[in-house]
């Protein structure tokens, strides 16, 4: 699809921020609505206690936990593309990154919600928080959830961060270009007085290095710590080895597809089809092949290590995913995360193709969460206590509330900053060799 | 304080492409003027090569990316042993102060460190958070080069 | 052991027990666990301490019934407390794996860690109908929602018995302590007391070569032996 003609690329890509119309508020007011419920059903939970929640003895974790990493998982977007296309000078990179990164933030500020909302007494969650206090008593660094405590907000920190250092020069032109005083001044103090020096490009662009290349191994650590959550206890098919590398690909792999939803929804809502083209998702899809192929490679070799070994309390937990109660969800989760995406991405790499394939990977990667946590809590070792679980409303909103507020905090980011990094956009056409006047005079051709 | 703020009235010239930068400031160069008394602002970053190439000062934001995880990893050893000695209760029988599970602390504060470091330190050399002279600000916002003598 | 504290263990027999339930009973009673009423406990959230373990071998009429007392097992390295964030469980010089109430968060990762189901969770505010709200153990606290708790080995008896020889003047005997469920049994099949001290009774039916732990191959060192030869 070409680019619109006759329009210039500040003007295009600021448009979104400069002018709203009636279906961002239509958007955000219906979320917001999902969004208060979700609150409505925690502050319930809060009064009357987890009771309200479909977990028991010995299923203690479902939603809760499928949720954390869930979302945990999708954060892993923007560290892989904008940061390892970085390193690796991958130009086509250019339109996503911030994009990406986005979906980076806002999905870990979800993720690092829930292990508050799951708590039993969630007003106590500070009690993680490594402080000197009266009670004398600090975290126990011995545990998992501690390191998932040190993890993530460190990776929240390294993303924001990340987030916001390419994005100095779009908010001093927003700052120059903003009509509005109140705009102006905000846009001019979080653009911390960029003057766009050839000193302050060097140094910017020396900083954003040293981050992708920081980040990348934090974004590794955190989703190898969560699986660590499972992995560190004994259960059966919980306590395997391969939880991390596994963890890790699972969380790029739908990372990804998340992306290719978010990109294609923003590239229709804001005529961004010049930007957004037909290669990116064609280069995202050849990336979310690769993982489909990944990720069904160490699902087979999990599963064909824990059948040959034929341990009965591992068994009942195999049996019960691939023959038995969990058996529709555990097949309906390998269509989506391989038997429908490869066969699909293999050929076609549309954008239609693309957003296909993608919409099956989200949902067959939540599944997989789900599967990894339930079924082994519901057939503990000593099977007198075996048990099966079902959820409640309050846990049917607690998992699409999230949802919703993540359409929220996107469209409110869409409004107040370009989804599509201006300049690092322009570098690139001019590295292309195009000869474009420098600016927003340029001219917007086709490809 | 920048060069420019030193002298506000140098008053900058409007190009409107890369090529016509790179002839302004070779011509300023020409003149006599040292490379590090020519300003150039722009919209997206310009790598002038050859007689233009710009000569910026070392950078250090590695090495104070690298001083923070160190001091991320120290703060991180003492953190985590002398408070598990301190607290000094016995969970699974085992060892009090571990390097393995703690390491995983270590680590994550390490990157913490090199982050935060490298940060302040871009901040500070690319003279950031401090108050603009009254550059033209449309220039920039129209995507011109501005090129002036400090 | 490199101390001269006692080292508290019980000791179960199999071949006594009938599984009556009587010590569930005791049990419940004693530590003040609430029940939770049919509704919660069709729902899984029932709180037994002890529980008796029941399983059928075989087809009828060749039906064998196998009943075992189930119990936190207090295990020496036990997988429950390395997880907890807070420090809310641990392990004392004792030998006990404790559980701090007013230190639970509730993150429930020490109940999914165990692997003998023995943890229980408050999902509610435990209610009780009159007049059982009368009978509360007042050597016992009372637990809040959203706080994991579990058997202590009666952890009251053990520091009245524990005072009371330190009031004497004379280190702990054997029978100055014995748990509720100990002391309900009606076929005498539960023993407890500090395995440490060569002279008492569970130390001497631990050696016993009808002796075995419960999933001992997981290397979690539990503190209950349970005496099973008969079939």
């Amino acid at each position: 699809m070409e680019r619109a003609q006759g329009g210039d690329i500040d003007t295009q890509l600021l448009e979104p921020v400069l002018k709203t119309g009636w279906p961002w508020f239509v958007t955000v007011f219906i979320a917001g609505l999902v969004f208060l419920g979700a609150i409505g059903a925690f502050g319930y939970q809060l009064y009357w206690g987890l009771g309200v929640w479909g977990i028991k003895r010995p299923v203690f974790w479902a939603f809760d936990i499928t949720n954390f990493v869930f979302w945990i998982g999708i954060s892993h977007a923007g560290t892989l593309i904008s940061a390892i296309l970085r390193v690796t000078g991958a130009e086509w990179r250019r339109p996503v990154t911030r994009c990406a990164e986005a979906i980076t933030v806002f999905a870990l500020m979800i993720g690092a919600l829930f292990p508050i909302i799951h708590l039993g007494k969630p007003w106590l969650f500070y009690w993680l928080i490594p402080y000197p206090n009266v009670r004398g008593l600090w975290p126990n660094f011995r545990s998992p959830l501690a390191w998932d405590f040190f993890a993530i907000n460190t990776y929240l920190l390294g993303s924001i961060i990340y987030l916001y250092l390419p994005l100095i020069p779009d908010l001093a032109l927003l700052r120059d270009k903003s009509r509005g005083k109140r705009r102006r001044g905000v846009y001019a103090l979080l653009s911390l007085g960029w003057r766009g020096t050839e000193l302050q490009w060097d140094r910017l662009e020396r900083a954003v290095r040293v981050m992708a290349v920081i980040i990348i191994p934090v974004a590794v650590s955190v989703h190898t710590i969560v699986s660590w959550d499972f992995a560190m206890a004994i259960r059966p098919m919980w306590h395997s080895t391969i939880f991390g590398p596994y963890f890790v690909a699972g969380a790029i792999f739908s990372g990804i597809a998340a992306l290719i939803l978010a990109m294609a929804v923003i590239r229709r809502v804001f005529h961004l089809e010049g930007y957004l083209r037909p290669v990116h998702f064609n280069n995202l899809g050849l990336l979310l092949v690769t993982m489909s192929l990944i990720w069904f490679y160490f699902t087979f070799a999990e599963y064909l290590t824990t059948w040959y070994g034929n341990q009965p309390e591992e068994m009942a937990v195999f049996l019960s995913k691939v023959t038995g109660s969990y058996a529709p969800l555990f097949w309906t989760m390998v269509a989506g995360c391989f038997l429908i995406p490869v066969p699909i991405l293999a050929f076609k790499r549309s954008i239609k193709a693309t957003v296909i394939a993608s919409v099956a990977v989200v949902v067959g990667m939540y599944i997989e969460r789900f599967l990894i946590i339930v079924p082994t809590l519901s057939h503990p070792r000593l099977s007198y206590n075996w048990s099966t679980y079902s959820p409640t409303w309050v846990e049917v909103m607690l998992t699409i509330g999230p949802f919703a507020y993540f359409v929220i905090l996107y469209a409110v980011f869409v409004k107040l900053f370009p989804i599509i990094a201006v300049w690092e956009y322009k570098e690139g056409l001019r590295l292309e060799g195009r000869n474009l006047e420098i600016g927003s005079s340029a001219a917007a051709t086709a490809d | 304080m920048s060069k420019t703020e030193k002298n506000p009235e140098s008053i900058g010239t409007r190009l409107k492409t890369a090529e016509e930068a790179t002839r302004a400031v070779e011509e300023l160069l020409r003149q006599g003027v040292p490379r590090d008394c020519i300003e150039v602002q722009s919209s997206e970053p310009i790598h002038f090569s050859g007689a233009a190439a710009a000569s910026h000062k070392k950078s250090w934001i590695w090495l104070f990316g690298i001083a923070g995880g160190i001091v991320g990893a120290l703060a991180a050893v003492l953190l985590t042993v002398w408070t598990s000695r301190r607290v000094n209760l016995v969970t699974g029988g085992m060892p009090i102060a571990s390097p393995w599970p703690l390491g995983v602390i270590v680590f994550e504060m390490t990157a913490l460190g090199a982050i935060l470091f490298s940060v302040v330190r871009m901040i500070f050399e690319a003279r950031l958070g401090r108050r603009r002279s009254d550059d033209d600000e449309a220039a920039l916002a129209e995507g011109d080069i501005v090129v002036r003598r400090v | 052991m490199s101390t001269n504290k006692p080292q508290w263990g019980m000791v179960i027999d199999l071949d006594r027990c009938t599984g009556c339930e009587a010590c569930v009973v005791a049990c419940r009673v004693e530590n003040n666990i609430p029940t939770v009423g049919p509704d919660q406990a069709s729902r899984g959230r029932s709180i037994n301490w002890i529980r008796i373990e029941r399983y059928f071998e075989g087809e009828f009429p060749d039906v064998k019934v196998k009943f075992r007392p189930v119990l936190c097992q207090h295990c020496e390295q036990a997988p429950c407390e390395p997880v907890c964030p807070v420090y809310a469980t641990y392990h004392t010089e004792e030998g006990l794996n404790a559980q701090v109430y007013n230190r639970c968060v509730g993150t429930r990762y020490c109940a999914n860690n165990c692997p003998y189901t023995v943890r229980f969770f408050n999902f509610y505010d435990p209610h009780r109908d009159a007049p059982l709200d009368q009978a509360l153990n007042p050597e016992v606290s009372t637990r809040t929602r959203g706080v994991m708790e579990k058997c202590t080995f009666c952890i009251q008896r053990i520091r009245k018995g524990e005072e009371k020889a330190k009031d004497e003047g004379r280190p702990v005997r054997d029978g100055d302590v014995v748990p509720a469920c100990v002391q309900t049994c009606p076929t005498h099949a539960m023993y407890f007391g500090n395995l440490a001290d060569p002279s008492s009774e569970v130390s001497r039916l631990s050696k016993s070569n009808r002796g075995e732990r419960l999933l001992e191959d997981l290397g979690t060192r539990p503190r209950v032996i349970y005496l099973k030869k008969g079939d």
